[in-house]
């Protein structure tokens, strides 16, 4: 109809436009004449209403075009605010993550995913809608019945969310470990016996020993390393007994050192047993009877038992430290001596020391200074002077010596000779130390305490390489070791005078850490300052046995099973560390950790229960992102 | 001459209805397309209104966006710091002298007492907003946020859980079009944006660090009401499951980091987190008093694990006689409690203090020397 009018119309213009003609002719003939005709106007009018229209629909669609995108905006916006307000976002944003999803079919998250936001977006959307929920790049999911590329419009709206990233789960666990021996922990201790003897003449000299092992002991080895100076040539005809806890293992000694010494027809000899079968917790016997045809029986130094148990109790002594400490038996026939070490640390403070020493089977001999040069009982004291005797001894003696005033820090060595009178006289009669004899030391020590967590670690390097004498060891502390506050040398002989031991470091000069007092006066364990010693290092030991002339004795060999121990507190302990996705992950990495640092420490963690072993928290979220989810729709 | 004046006199009303016609062609004209520019500028009114809208709804999305983000992101950067802070504490036996300032210091600078934790590297509100701040001007904002506008105040709000509170002072966002601006603090409707944290599953460090660190306890919740203890199943259940209660004068998670047993000298700490919590809580609309907000917790000190896992001579000092094993009681200097009916049969050193058997439940009558 329209079309019709706008024909009907421009034959109206048309003939208006002819009658203008005329009536322009008219003008230009009569008068001047006029610009429109009233058909003119008509169809001028006709136009522009036509114009009009045209302009009005142009504009309507326009007008169209922009509410359809304000609708859109809003429904993008709303929607996405929908989604988010309810979580759904973020279960989208996880699973999308957690399956490391490119596509909607990549796996069961991506399809979770993909399913969620259908359910969601179907739901608030209208069906002439198409959408498409992008994580960062990927497409989520998507309805597009229209391509976008031809559609009418487009809204995008986005969200950001910080805790998401493709690949990783949203949470994750973090998990550190540590390590306690107390918990029946495996501890190796040594025992020594002291340097001892006075068998003359083929008689014996005994010794019996108290080892006493906690109640709560497994043992898992038991070796007796034995240092004896006794019999002759032969195979040790006078090595007559040595039974643990009743069990006779002299057979079973494996001797690996042996050095005759023809003057008085005796040897030293080095050996080892295992005593594991024979021992058990709590109390422990060892009795050992030698003797010598021509000489002394009597041990040197480096006899003693290194028991690896499991237990509760701890050995070491920190704080305020009363160390009592029990003589074993020894008797001797005839005369008996002992060599008793202690030890005072250094920058121990409030330092007491005593000795209760009773002795049985005492021989009053008359003038024994005037005819051998020497009393019937004899102490010294860290010096090659008396420090006290007795001449007139009843036959069951009991002293009580305040050591205090002649401490020394470091090792100090009793030396005890009971009807002992050296080569010149042997005695009648069976002499006996009491093992109802004591020292008692007291001090405050350098640390006072274990630190947060700490345990302590005691690591033990043998010289190995050839006996000789002199005998030097190098060796490092690595560079983790902290808190080092005790080292003994563990001296190994043949035989044996007076031990000189010399310690230093890369940086400092020899400098002489224990010297025997007086001869024969080398025990087997000899503290040496862990102040000698260079964390991350070289350190270096010399050990020099002395002939009582000053010279060294090429016979008196120190052993290669000589050896240095230092002992230093740790924390064999490693903090949280990074985010795993799982548990087993984040735990297996601590204890990956906790085993490097217990190996730079000198532990085995085989050797050590890991109380609770690893502690994790989980549900530990990190700050990825913030990722974009972004919604676009379109129609 | 007549006919030649009636023609002349045609002529002229001829020419009049001309000019008449004339100018009402040009009224029409004008009038027309006086209608049509209005229609046109109409059209493009609305187009810019619509532009208008669109940018300024996307701005106040973006603000709302941020507000929602920054409270996820406090809400993990809050766990990571204190994660650090407890790992701290067990590892290395170190306790804060301030645990809220310390969370603070870490959640927003990833410091502590000015010295950068690696741990917290890329885990800060630092690197949120520089990232947030990018984001901003993709969408075509341009913005000043910088860490320097966030004011964070942490403080525990229950005995299980606590929040960073936070809030961006100053904050001002233009549109680049010139279309819309903000100016104002986020969050627009409230004070402060509360990033919640749960400490269920973290390790107690209040336990670790008086236990010297040779044992571990994890902190997981009880279930039964404190009051409903008065049941030996129920307390054994609770000691050999490691649980924690919600107990009013216990210490919270913060007074743990910091060592402290909430009762003799620090009692005045656990009043100031307790009136921390009142506040926090009033802001959020929840109207309570000291009185009446429970951010304490605690649990039962297992003797026995103790002297399984701490050497001896580290025992001297942690455990003495009769000690109640409440653990902030347990580890305090006034420690003395009564053993259980049915309980301290097979746990010997399970004892009571008076208070808080009242505080489980438990009757006088199943208390004895």
């Amino acid at each position: 109809m329209s079309g019709n009018k706008i024909v009907s119309s421009s034959w109206l213009v048309v003939r208006g436009a002819l009658r203008r003609t005329t009536n322009h002719k008219l003008q230009t003939t009569n008068r001047k004449a006029f610009v429109f005709s009233l058909d003119a106007v008509i169809a001028l009018v006709l136009v522009l209403f036509a114009f009009t229209f045209a302009v009005s629909i142009s504009s309507t669609r326009i007008e169209s075009q922009l509410q359809n995108y304000e609708q859109l905006h809003f429904m993008a916006h709303d929607s996405m605010e929908v989604l988010s307000q309810i979580g759904i976002l973020d279960e989208i944003g996880a699973l999308w993550a957690t399956g490391n999803c490119t596509t909607s079919i990549d796996n069961d998250y991506c399809v979770n995913a993909a399913n969620l936001a259908r359910t969601k977006l179907a739901a608030l959307l209208p069906t002439n809608v198409n959408y498409a929920l992008l994580f960062q790049n990927d497409t989520v999911d998507q309805i597009a019945n229209a391509p976008l590329a031809n559609s009418s419009g487009v809204a995008i709206t986005t969200r950001v969310a910080s805790g998401f990233t493709k690949g990783r789960a949203q949470t994750g666990f973090v998990a550190r470990a540590y390590a306690t021996k107390v918990n029946n922990r495996t501890t190796t201790r040594t025992f020594p016996v002291h340097t001892s003897g006075s068998g003359w003449s083929a008689k014996e000299f005994v010794l019996l020993k108290n080892i006493t092992l906690p109640n709560d002991a497994t043992i898992s080895n038991g070796t007796l390393y034995l240092s004896i100076h006794s019999g002759s040539a032969q195979a040790n005809p006078e090595f007559k007994q040595l039974k643990v806890n009743g069990n006779q293992l002299k057979d079973n000694v494996v001797w690996r050192y042996t050095g005759f010494d023809s003057g008085s027809n005796s040897r030293a000899a080095f050996g080892t047993v295992d005593a594991t079968a024979a021992l058990q917790a709590g109390n422990n016997t060892l009795e050992m009877r030698v003797s010598s045809p021509q000489y002394n029986a009597h041990i040197h130094p480096g006899m003693y038992f290194t028991i690896t148990m499991r237990t509760n109790q701890s050995f070491v002594e920190l704080g305020n430290v009363k160390h009592k400490e029990y003589l074993d038996y020894y008797s001797g026939d005839n005369g008996v001596w002992a060599i008793i070490p202690y030890t005072v640390p250094k920058n121990a403070t409030g330092v007491t020391a005593a000795m209760h020493l009773e002795a049985e089977s005492v021989r009053n001999l008359a003038n024994e200074f005037s005819q051998y040069g020497h009393y019937d009982v004899e102490v010294y004291v860290n010096n090659a002077t008396l420090f006290f005797s007795d001449a007139a001894p009843n036959a069951t003696p009991i002293y009580d010596f305040n050591l205090t005033s002649v401490s020394v820090t470091g090792t100090n060595v009793i030396a005890i000779y009971i009807n002992s009178y050296g080569d010149t006289a042997w005695g009648q009669q069976e002499t006996i130390i009491s093992p109802r004899s004591f020292i008692e030391v007291n001090y405050s020590s350098p640390i006072q305490q274990y630190g947060f967590g700490e345990i302590d670690i005691t690591t033990v390097k043998e010289f190995g390489g050839a006996n000789s004498n002199p005998k030097d060891f190098n060796f490092t502390i690595p560079a983790e070791i902290e808190k080092l506050y005790d080292s003994n040398v563990n001296l190994v002989e043949g035989f044996s005078n007076q031990i000189n031991v010399s310690a230093w470091n890369q940086f400092t000069s020899p400098a002489i850490a224990y010297k025997a007092p007086t001869v024969r006066a080398s025990p087997t364990k000899i503290y040496v300052s862990p102040d000698y010693w260079l964390i991350n290092g070289t350190n270096s030991i010399r050990l020099r046995d002395f002939q009582p002339g000053g010279g060294l004795s090429a016979n008196n060999l120190i052993l290669q099973w000589t050896a240095v121990d230092y002992t230093h507190l740790a924390r064999v302990a490693v903090p949280y560390g990074n985010v795993f996705d799982s548990q087993s992950n984040a735990t297996s990495d601590a204890y990956n950790r906790l085993e490097q640092r217990a190996t730079v420490q000198g532990v085995n963690l085989s050797d050590i229960l890991i109380a609770n072993e690893t502690i994790q928290i989980g549900g530990v979220p990190t700050l990825w992102g913030p990722e974009r989810f972004t919604l676009q729709l379109w129609q | 001459m007549g006919t030649g004046k009636i023609h002349a006199s045609a002529m002229a009303i001829k020419n009049t209805k001309g000019l008449v016609t004339t100018m009402a062609a040009v009224i029409i004209i004008v009038v027309i397309f006086s209608i049509v520019a209005i229609k046109i500028e109409q059209s493009r009114e609305q187009g810019q209104s619509l532009a208008y809208k669109v940018r300024c709804d996307e701005l106040s999305s973006f603000l709302d966006d941020i507000t929602r983000d920054l409270q996820r992101a406090t809400s993990i950067t809050a766990k990571r710091a204190a994660v650090y802070s407890t790992g701290l504490v067990v590892h290395n036996g170190t306790v804060f002298a301030s645990a809220d300032t310390a969370l603070n210091e870490m959640i927003l600078n990833a410091s502590l007492n000015n010295t950068k934790v690696s741990d917290l590297k890329n885990e800060t509100l630092e690197n949120w907003t520089e990232k947030i701040s990018t984001l901003a001007v993709q969408r075509g904002f341009a913005t000043n946020l910088n860490i320097n506008l966030f004011v964070v105040n942490t403080t525990p709000v229950s005995h299980s859980e606590f929040w960073a509170r936070i809030r961006i002072q100053g904050l001002s966002i233009n549109d680049s079009f010139g279309y819309c601006d903000f100016a104002g603090n986020i969050p627009r409707e409230t004070n402060w944006i509360n990033g919640n944290v749960s400490i269920s599953g973290f390790e107690d460090p209040l336990y670790v660090y008086m236990a010297k660190g040779y044992v571990s306890r994890t902190i997981v919740f009880d279930a039964t009401p404190v009051a409903l203890h008065d049941d030996s199943n129920v307390l054994t259940q609770d000691l050999l499951n490691k649980k924690y209660h919600a107990v009013y004068d216990a210490p919270s998670f913060f007074e743990r980091l910091e060592g402290r047993l909430a009762t003799g000298n620090d009692t005045a700490r656990h009043n100031y987190y307790l009136g921390k919590a009142a506040q926090a809580l009033n802001d959020n609309g929840v109207l309570v008093t000291t009185e009446n907000v429970t951010i304490g917790m605690e649990t039962f000190v297992d003797v026995n694990e103790l002297q399984t896992y701490v050497p001896t001579e580290v025992q001297a000092a942690m455990i003495k006689t009769n000690q109640s094993v409440i653990d902030h009681i347990f580890f305090g200097p006034a420690n003395k409690g009564k053993k259980v009916e049915n309980i301290s049969v097979s746990y010997p050193w399970f004892r009571m203090d008076d208070a808080h058997a009242t505080t489980y439940g438990i009757s006088q009558s199943h208390l004895y020397e």
